[in-house]
């Protein structure tokens, strides 16, 4: 697998680590949404967003969309950006 | 009174400078080296300074500016490496002293992105890596930094305390490229 970093260009799958689901995290005090937030996931066929960090290049931590079936990259983008 | 000095320590000893075929590896020294990451917003403040204090401007990612003794280096997001000469003082940034922290070699001759190829997933051939860009990626499993100094050397950097086994490492590439 290749990620597109927007600072480094194309680079190979050794140089990221994979960070989890991006998700949103909610506002506020406890509620359901916090407990889903923390431990629910989903486990898609199909598109799904994560968070990858460029550890051995840019250090950036990255947002990409990513087809689980087909392995396809539909976007990298900086997360927080 | 004695006069007690602190006298700098090459970070890597041995058998530099090697040449294997048409390639030569020697230990490199940048001069002291600092990290400059500037605050948020603050980064076109920041390259204005440098430049007026030391000649240098921040370049954009993957680039490297060097003049007279000084170099400014992208060393990764919003973070530049400046070599040669202190930066001014820059309130708008964290600027940290690295200068015990890295060794960098000069990977020198026509062969180079050879044997990189070799130790790193990232083309270093002219086209796609000219003068004075400057990358980082894994090498050995460690993070480094490779500019492009002259159009016939490759300037690493990585952790001093590994310096040997990159001195290893590296002369192990250029024996395999020069044995073809």
């Amino acid at each position: 697998m290749r990620l597109t970093c927007p600072h480094c260009g194309e680079r190979d799958l050794r140089e990221f680590t994979y960070g989890g689901a991006a998700l949103t995290r909610p506002e506020g005090d406890w509620s359901p949404i916090w407990d889903e937030y923390v431990h629910l996931r989903e486990n898609p066929a199909g598109r799904s967003r994560e968070f990858w960090q460029h550890g051995a290049g840019c250090s950036a931590w990255l947002v990409v969309e990513r087809d689980t079936v087909t392995h396809d990259i539909h976007a990298v983008t900086e997360a927080g950006a | 009174m004695t006069d007690f000095r602190l006298a700098s320590v090459p970070p890597a000893t041995g058998p530099l400078p090697v040449t294997r075929g048409a390639m030569t590896l020697s230990l490199a020294d940048p001069g002291p080296l600092w990290s400059v990451a500037p605050h948020r917003g603050e980064a076109a403040a920041v390259s204005r300074a440098l430049q007026e204090a030391i000649g240098v401007s921040l370049p954009g990612p993957g680039r490297r500016h060097a003049a007279g003794g000084a170099s400014v280096q992208w060393f990764g997001r919003n973070l530049w490496l400046v070599a040669g000469v202190a930066p001014p003082d820059l309130p708008g940034a964290a600027v940290t002293d690295q200068g015990d922290g890295w060794v960098t070699f000069d990977l020198a001759g026509p062969e180079g992105a050879d044997v990189m190829a070799r130790l790193i997933p990232v083309d270093t051939r002219p086209a796609a890596m000219p003068d004075q860009a400057a990358i980082r990626t894994e090498l050995h499993g460690m993070m480094v930094a490779v500019a492009r100094t002259a159009p016939d050397t490759l300037r690493i950097m990585g952790f001093r305390s590994m310096a040997s086994t990159l001195t290893r490492t590296i002369t192990e590439a250029m024996e395999r490229v020069a044995a073809i």
